[in-house]
């Protein structure tokens, strides 16, 4: 039996579940739903590391005609850290929620939805597809953003909600051109027959500007911190370290999985010069906040500007400088999901425990509540990418690119970047450690759940963890050439 | 003498677009949207795509305006209440950029897709004529539910969770403090004309769901004619708002449900997911076709339904006329 | 009988286009009401009269003259409640 449709059916029985028995205790069966979920992923990635790459044809119909998942090895270990950090999300949620009643009946139902539509869009090996898994993403995403109903995650909500559609027209554009000029939806048949013209550059235009707005790359970005600072701890969590990746996955597939032949030197180029300005603009406004979970979430901005990078890294270079581009960026993509979930995790804790959103209401919080600011450390050193973290591998994978493949001007943008990044998080710190504040016995904080503090704490851990483990995501992320040939070979 | 109709239609839809992005009033904005919509259900069905054009007509047109007309209402009421503004929002004029900039970049865009259509390499693949050389394995008859409910059900079983998730986001949004309405305004005229037309729109829908298998039709539209029927009779005053919570909460979800379930234990078979028995593909499509068109326009009806009651007895109309 | 057809549908066209410029001249909401109201009954009763004769069988014919009907209940409980809401609005303000 395959186990790929299941990793869709459970997280959509679950959704189904939770909508219409509100009365059962469904944070714990949620729970237990993420362990279901976590095993049968576990099996895929096993499975897959075993035999290769598989593909499934649903419905019995071949492509073009029907749909095909494709499970290869970046497939299953994206399918494996969203199964993790949604799992530690619905812990930390258990707790969370407890003090949000009205949004508790319905954050569960949208996290499944949220989570099949992820999952689906990972597997997702065809255009049409995706864009069917991205608008669900795009509506449990806006749908958790305005759990609250105030008047601030309204407006933000509101504006995501905008972008977001824009965003999905402009790839569903881009689709419409695909399709007209190949008569494929398929991703793979489509790599074959693509060639470089006007109506391909159009159509790969016109998809990328809107999963550019999708991801929120600068200059599109200013809809994220809003939405993703206003929201729900665990919402934030998962935005920020899932959903906007799910829309960057889709572009790097396109481009260099399915267009790198088309993708002309000079785009890819412009890729690296709006990551570049994002990770610079990005790290300057999250200077600028007085409110820790916009800092946080600017922080998102600027995170995502690395995986800009990728493009010009990998378009273009020798094949092995390419591979080393393609392994930093989604290494980078995991890195900073863990320690981006983990960072929203204990803020939401220290938010809860302090009653304010300002920094400056962390003053001598350092002797009060050091758990969760010791996750917040944790995965600052990732953010930074100081060794030995997963943010240090991603980065030294991608330095390593750059300098190997001449490109002088990346180099110093990686560097500075992560430069920027330990100034605002040293904010965060200098507050919390202030001594004056500690002696004279500021910072007095309600006690927080232990199964909060421990979450943010794990998933920190594990950003940290990832710097010693890399060679097992690395090892699957090999490029999607070999990929596909072992695909040849296993069917 | 076609040509002539579509240069016209074409145009038409162009200024209702411009009537839309430039009104300052609000509700006119609206009144040109609908017509918008229902101007490009009329460029559907140029374009030989009924099915489209009734589901534009139905939902874009006509179930997006009665959303839309509603929401102005509140906003006017609310307006009403607090400053005695109109419509306009900003009550600033709008900055020149903000003008110029869509319609400049909507030229760029459309010579850029000009330029995508006219170079167009010729399709190395040919889906159409695989659809038709497959049909015959697929249990139905027309083509495009063959797609939507055979060779790419797996996006219909996406799509239906999107608009299911939609009206989770609107229950959501919903206050927990909501009593029963204040007793609508029972129009003896509006109530007795939905009383006879409902059952006739009731018949349309099942027969469009019906005839989706052999003819442009199915789920969708009849979902959005039930919907349609719903709505009127809520806005004729029958108290049908007031299903109970769980019935409507399971007749929403009921047509995903059961899509859900037969996609996943035709697996017991050892099929794999979303593949229907050849023996009875029809049946199964037919079967989940109702259940949806059952659900959607239940989803439909709520998206409207959840809305807040009417805040204050200020309506739209008051808006146009004191703009005059 | 062609000639016939051809003259019902230009009368009914005539009354579409004087009821529409009615609906865009008249100050008043009631004498619009009345001029959109010639279009809809009289209007589109002379184009599905015209266009009758061109019916391929019974059944066509039938949904010809039910869409006429349709839009006469319609545009008549349109125009009432619109007429209705008016008048009350009127009443409330005096």
């Amino acid at each position: 039996m395959n186990l790929i449709p299941f990793l869709l059916v459970i997280p959509l029985a679950w959704a189904l579940i939770s909508l219409l028995l509100p009365r059962l205790p469904i944070g714990p069966i949620a729970l237990l739903g993420m362990l279901v979920q976590s095993l049968a992923t576990a099996l895929l990635w096993r499975s897959v590391q075993l035999h290769g790459a598989e593909r499934y044809a649903i419905g019995d119909w071949m492509a073009p005609l029907g749909i095909t998942l494709v499970a290869d090895g970046l497939t299953v270990t994206l399918l494996a850290i969203t199964a993790l950090i949604a799992m530690v999300c619905a812990f930390y949620a258990l707790f969370y929620l407890r003090s949000h009643r009205h949004e508790a009946r319905y954050f569960w139902p949208l996290f499944w939805f949220l989570l099949a539509s992820l999952n689906g869009i990972w597997l997702a090996g065809d255009l049409f597809n995706l864009y069917v898994g991205l608008e669900l993403v795009t509506f449990a995403a806006v749908g958790m953003v305005i759990l609250s109903a105030n008047r601030q995650t309204l407006a933000a909500g509101l504006r995501y909600l905008y972008m977001a559609l824009l965003g999905s027209i402009g790839y569903l554009l881009g689709v419409a051109l695909l399709y007209s000029a190949y008569g494929t939806l398929d991703m793979r048949q489509l790599a074959e027959l693509i060639e470089p013209n006007w109506t391909t550059h159009v159509a790969m235009l016109s998809i990328s500007l809107g999963l550019l707005v999708k991801t929120a790359i600068f200059p599109f970005h200013f809809w994220l911190p809003p939405a993703h600072g206003g929201a729900l701890a665990p919402v934030s969590a998962l935005l920020s370290a899932l959903v906007v990746k799910s829309s960057f996955y889709i572009l790097a597939r396109l481009w260099l999985d399915v267009g790198a032949d088309v993708l002309p030197v000079i785009t890819a180029q412009g890729f690296g010069l709006i990551g570049a300005c994002a990770i610079f603009y990005g790290g300057f406004k999250a200077l600028q906040q007085d409110e820790i979970k916009m800092l946080v979430a600017y922080s998102t901005v600027a995170q995502l500007g690395y995986l800009m990078l990728v493009f010009p890294l990998a378009a273009g270079t020798a094949p092995e400088h390419s591979m080393l581009a393609w392994q930093g960026g989604m290494l980078h993509v995991l890195a900073h999901a863990l320690a981006k979930s983990a960072m929203f995790l204990s803020v939401g804790t220290l938010v809860l425990a302090v009653g304010s959103k300002k920094i400056d209401a962390l003053a001598g919080i350092s002797t009060r509540i050091p758990l969760s600011l010791f996750a917040f450390g944790l995965a600052g050193v990732s953010l930074m990418g100081l060794p030995p973290s997963g943010g240090f591998n991603a980065k030294w994978l991608m330095l390593q690119s750059a300098i190997g493949s001449g490109q002088w001007h990346w180099v110093v943008v990686l560097s500075l970047g992560s430069l920027l990044t330990a100034t605002y998080i040293f904010k965060v710190f200098r507050v919390s450690f202030d001594q004056q504040a500690i002696d004279s016995g500021k910072g007095l904080v309600k006690r927080a759940p232990w199964g909060m503090e421990l979450s943010a704490l794990f998933l920190a851990g594990l950003a940290i963890a990832l710097g010693f483990a890399a060679a097992l995501p690395v090892e699957l992320l090999s490029l999607p050439e070999v990929e596909s040939s072992l695909m040849e070979a296993s069917q | 003498m076609n040509l002539a109709f579509d240069v016209l239609l074409g145009i038409a839809l162009l200024l209702c677009a411009a009537g839309v992005f430039y009104s300052r009033d609000l509700f006119r904005a609206v009144v040109m949207f609908i017509a918008f919509g229902l101007l490009l259900a009329l460029v559907w069905v140029r374009l030989d795509a009924p099915d489209l054009a009734l589901a534009e007509a139905a939902i874009g047109a006509g179930l997006t305006g009665v959303l839309m007309i509603d929401a102005v209402a509140h906003l006017s009421a609310k307006n009403a209440h607090h400053q005695g503004a109109q419509f306009d929002q900003t009550g600033a004029r709008p900055q020149l950029w903000s003008r110029i900039l869509p319609v400049f970049s909507a030229v760029i865009i459309f010579i850029l897709l000009l330029g995508a259509i006219w170079w167009r390499p010729d399709a190395p693949v040919s889906l159409p004529d695989l659809v038709a050389e497959s049909l015959p394995e697929s249990g139905v008859e027309h083509p495009i539910t063959a797609v939507l409910l055979n060779f790419r059900s797996y996006d219909t079983l996406l799509e239906i969770a999107v608009l299911l998730v939609a009206v989770v986001v609107a229950m959501a949004l919903k206050p927990d403090t909501s009593e029963p309405e204040a007793g609508n305004s029972k129009d003896p005229i509006l109530h007795g004309l939905s009383a006879r037309l409902v059952p006739p729109m009731l018949v349309v829908g099942v027969y469009i769901l019906w005839a989706g298998s052999y003819m442009p039709g199915g789920a969708f539209q009849g979902g959005a004619i039930l919907a349609a029927a719903l709505v009127f009779l809520k806005l004729a005053g029958f108290g049908i708002e007031r299903l109970a919570d769980s019935l409507l909460r399971i007749g929403l979800a009921l047509g995903f449900i059961v899509f859900l379930t037969v996609a996943t234990s035709v697996m017991i078979g050892g099929r794999p997911f979303l593949t229907y028995p050849e023996s009875v593909a029809g049946e199964l499509i037919f079967f989940i076709e109702a259940m949806l068109t059952f659900s959607i326009g239940l989803i439909l009806f709520s998206l409207f339904s959840q809305a807040p009651p009417p805040v204050a007895p200020t309506s739209s109309l008051q808006g146009e006329q004191d703009e005059r | 009988m062609m000639y016939l057809q051809i003259a019902l549908i230009c009368l009914g066209c005539f009354f579409f286009i004087v009821g529409t410029l009615g609906l865009l001249r008249f100050n008043d909401a009631y004498s619009r009401i009345h001029a959109i109201t010639k279009a809809d009954n009289l209007g589109l009763g002379l184009l599905v009269l015209g266009l009758l004769p061109s019916a391929v069988n019974a059944f066509q014919g039938i949904k010809l003259l039910l869409i006429w009907l349709l839009v006469l209940v319609a545009s008549a409980t349109a125009s009432y409640l619109i007429a209705h809401y008016l008048k009350q609005q009127q009443e409330g303000d005096v």
